[in-house]
């Protein structure tokens, strides 16, 4: 499995360029090391924050490695997710109090749907106008990020005076179960955990599940074989859009309990890397996922120490993101085009 | 003594390791000074190569192009050492106008403003005035067709001065006066600015009427080199397409008169009927009509006019997966692009029509699909394991592969399109096999092909297309290779 040895020589050199800068930069590298590789599993609090990242970054690699399987780059991960916070926030805020968990579920459904709008509309300008899903996803994500900016910041504006700009908070009665308090892990987990097992066994193992895989290799051949490709660019990029915005619903739910400005900041990028480590199966997301989050965490810790500016993590998540991209995509755009 | 010649062909040969036919083999040949070359050929048997490795577009395997008796290296611009191809389809950019694509490479240093862009395409427009056509030089590459792309790209290449130029198939879109227009003047204006010419054509009449020298091309080799004032169509047409001494094939039997008809098309530029049993072969030399009709008759592209009848139903306008439910199955001749996922294992690559089948209680299991390709297997003789990725395989067994995967539905009609397209002798010999083997189970198979053994190897019937047309079809019996030749070439 060379793909496989390509995977994880990418990521070690992304270690290794951490390590490196850790040694290189700080002035006491072994306090550094140890808060980078002991800092994100050191104490309860420490993996919740950990588990909740991976929960998050599974719902988004999900739905990333959804729309890449069968062959359509949504790059609107980040909107989706965004407005999908938005959407199950306004959806709690509206919704009785005394709905309880069945609301909870309702405002995620909300999230969900806001999302699945996002990404069917690319969808069907693919479908219809044959528009680049890849530039049309980046788009609509990069248009929705300012407008919910917007709502946190006009009519859903919390407390003036709070350190982060962020909305009124949603009904407490709607709140996710906190787990391993005092972190952010809650029991979103119960629903993330199910929705991997649920698209493993449907891209892996049904028809649809075939057909969509076959739509990823070989557009060409999948349209020869008497597939209707529109479905299949249409259905995968909507449920894409759908987990991203379910991702949204529960960061807000579980984790923020509020819409705060920018939360969703990076979910969506991380999840294509996640998407890409894992190949785009389902079934590796989940390791995928947790291996990510454990780098921003560790990355956080170190920042946290003290040692390093802020910027620190931004140049970790770039070096990995560039190192498994490079890895991926570049080998997909020279091999994408055969002489005929 | 004869002048030095100005370009020598040593030993040239290339072979195409993704598809592994030898296009050129060994190949040695001169050009003297202002001469005018004409290059025939079938399909296939290596001209565009040739070219391209005198043009220096494509790198030989071994031998070598000399100039003026100095080897060109690899790294040396040919283009600038006075050797310049127009290919058939020249490449361009879509934003860039026609004057834009003839200074490219050419710039100088000028400051490409307003005057400059007037003198350019006057000059321009002058030497195409002397070719005997005129351009709008402001046309972007989109808004041009290829005919005036490659009109400006002779003549923006014409006015480099080359000392050879080459022109792919330049008359192939082109009408008879339109065409003769062109030749006289290459031929005028090279014999007097002292350049070589070589120019591939499929028309016979051309190269007896223009060229000085007539080299004809056959599986990669020169087989002969002739001067127009010592042949005649006749003997030309003979040199291409040679009466091949074969052992008589095993022939199919005429399907029997009360067969039902499967397939038809009416009104079309191809109209033909096929009764169950039958193979038909469908050809036409490159660009004479017979690709275009892979794309109208499996409805991967709309019929541009007519009408076509499955089991006497109208079909018209239904796409590929509507006609592969009515019982069509079709191996494309574009396999790895069209007809397979490369990077797929095997079992991926057959199941796609019967995930249905295969799916039990929702999930489609491994263990369902990996039994189903070894029974595939055994019945086709396929090579392979269900798990190993589709490209590990030969050309030769990736073909068997999707022909199994096609015939194994016991389709009502098979489209073939070049299905032996880079095969060897041994894997034809199993190609026609099976399509024997599907005609006997009752398949109407029709094949598109350019390879005159498939025609007379497997087909009850032959259809010949010359100018976009069927120009005759007729019982395989009732045709030679001479007289089918005869009929690609317009020449009856």
């Amino acid at each position: 499995m060379t793909s496989a040895a390509g995977t994880l020589a990418a990521l070690a050199l992304a270690l290794l360029l951490a390590v490196a800068l850790l040694v290189v930069l700080g002035p006491q590298p072994s306090g550094a090391l140890r808060a980078f590789f002991w800092g994100p599993i050191s104490s309860g609090l420490a993996w919740g924050n950990l588990l909740n990242e991976c929960l998050l970054l599974t719902l988004t690699g999900l739905g990333a490695a959804l729309a890449f399987g069968a062959g359509a780059f949504n790059l609107g991960g980040e909107g989706q997710t965004y407005t999908g916070g938005l959407a199950a926030l306004a959806a709690a805020v509206v919704l009785p109090v005394a709905w309880g968990p069945a609301g909870t579920l309702v405002a995620l459904l909300a999230g969900a749907a806001a999302g699945l709008v996002l990404g069917g509309l690319s969808g069907w300008l693919r479908v219809r106008f044959d528009a680049d899903e890849m530039i049309t996803t980046f788009l609509l994500s990069a248009s929705a990020v300012p407008l919910v900016d917007a709502v946190i910041t006009g009519p859903a504006l919390g407390s003036a005076q709070s350190i982060l700009i962020q909305s009124r908070p949603a009904p407490e009665a709607f709140w996710l179960p906190g787990l391993l308090a005092p972190s952010n892990f809650h029991a979103g987990v119960l629903i993330a955990l199910p929705l991997v097992v649920v698209f493993g066994l449907l891209v892996n193992h049904t028809a649809w599940g075939y057909r969509l895989r076959l739509m990823g290799r070989n557009r060409d051949f999948a349209r020869y074989a008497g597939i209707s490709t529109g479905l299949y660019a249409l259905v995968p990029l909507g449920l894409s859009g759908a987990l991203h915005g379910l991702a949204g619903g529960l960061g807000v739910l579980g984790t923020q309990h509020a819409l705060v400005q920018g939360f969703s900041a990076g979910w969506g990028w991380n999840g294509i890397a996640v998407a890409l480590i894992a190949k785009t199966n389902p079934w590796a997301v989940l390791p995928a996922a947790l291996l990510l989050a454990f780098l921003d965490q560790a990355s956080r810790t170190v920042v946290l120490q003290g040692q390093f500016p802020f910027q620190l993590n931004a140049l970790f998540q770039a070096a990995i993101l560039f190192f498994i991209t490079a890895r991926f995509v570049v080998p997909r755009f020279f091999t994408g085009r055969r002489k005929p | 003594m004869p002048p030095a010649p100005l370009v020598v062909l040593e030993g040239l040969s290339k072979r195409w390791s993704d598809n592994g036919v030898q296009a050129c083999d060994v190949v040695n040949l001169e050009l003297r000074e202002g001469e005018v070359l004409a290059l025939l050929g079938e399909n296939g048997a290596g001209k565009s190569t040739l070219v391209g490795l005198l043009a220096g577009t494509i790198r030989p395997d071994s031998g070598r192009v000399l100039l003026d008796g100095k080897a060109l290296g690899p790294r040396d611009n040919v283009l600038d050492l006075g050797i310049a191809l127009v290919p058939q389809h020249p490449p361009f950019s879509p934003e860039l106008t026609l004057w834009e694509h003839a200074v490219l490479g050419d710039e100088g240093r000028r400051w490409l403003g307003r005057r400059a862009r007037r003198e350019q395409t006057t000059a321009l427009g002058e030497t195409a005035a002397q070719w005997g056509f005129t351009l709008n030089w402001n046309l972007t590459g989109r808004q041009a067709g290829p005919l005036a792309l490659q009109r400006a790209t002779l003549t923006a290449l014409f006015r480099r001065r080359p000392r050879v130029l080459i022109l792919d198939e330049p008359t192939a879109a082109l009408p008879g006066p339109e065409a003769e227009a062109l030749l006289s003047s290459v031929a005028a204006w090279c014999r007097a600015a002292k350049t070589a010419v070589v120019f591939i054509t499929h028309k016979l009449p051309e190269a007896l009427a223009w060229a000085d020298r007539i080299a004809v091309m056959r599986s990669g080799r020169i087989e002969a080199v002739v001067s127009p004032g010592q042949t005649s169509l006749e003997a030309l047409g003979a040199l291409l397409f040679p009466a091949t001494a074969s052992p008589e094939p095993e022939r199919l039997p005429e399907p029997p008169a009360d067969a039902p008809v499967v397939f038809e098309t009416r009104g079309t530029r191809a109209d033909f009927t096929i009764r169950a049993g039958e193979v038909l072969g469908l050809t036409s030399l490159r660009g004479e009509g017979a690709e275009a009709l892979e794309e109208e008759l499996t409805g991967m592209s709309p019929l541009p006019e007519g009408c076509l009848h499955m089991d006497g139903r109208d079909v018209t306008g239904h796409d590929i997966g509507e006609l592969r439910r009515r019982g069509l199955s079709y191996v494309p001749s574009d396999r790895l692009g069209r007809g397979s996922s490369p990077q797929s294992p095997l079992a991926s690559n057959v199941i796609p029509y019967r995930v249905e089948q295969l799916t039990r209680r929702g999930l489609l299991r491994g263990r369902s699909v990996h039994a189903y390709f070894r029974e595939l297997k055994a019945r086709f003789g396929l090579a392979g394991e269900a798990g190993q990725r589709l490209v590990t395989l030969s050309g030769g067994n990736i073909q068997k592969l999707i022909l199994a995967r096609e015939m194994e539905l016991g389709p009502r009609v098979l489209i073939l399109a070049e299905p032996s397209w880079g095969l060897d002798l041994e894997a034809r010999r199993i190609l026609y096999g099976l399509i024997r083997r599907a005609a006997r189970q009752g398949t109407a198979v029709v094949m598109l092909t350019s390879e005159p053994l498939d025609l007379f190897e497997v087909c009850t019937r032959i259809g010949a297309l010359a100018g976009g047309r069927l120009q005759a079809i007729k019982p395989v019996a009732e045709w030679t290779p001479e007289s089918l030749g005869r009929v690609l070439l317009g020449l009856s």
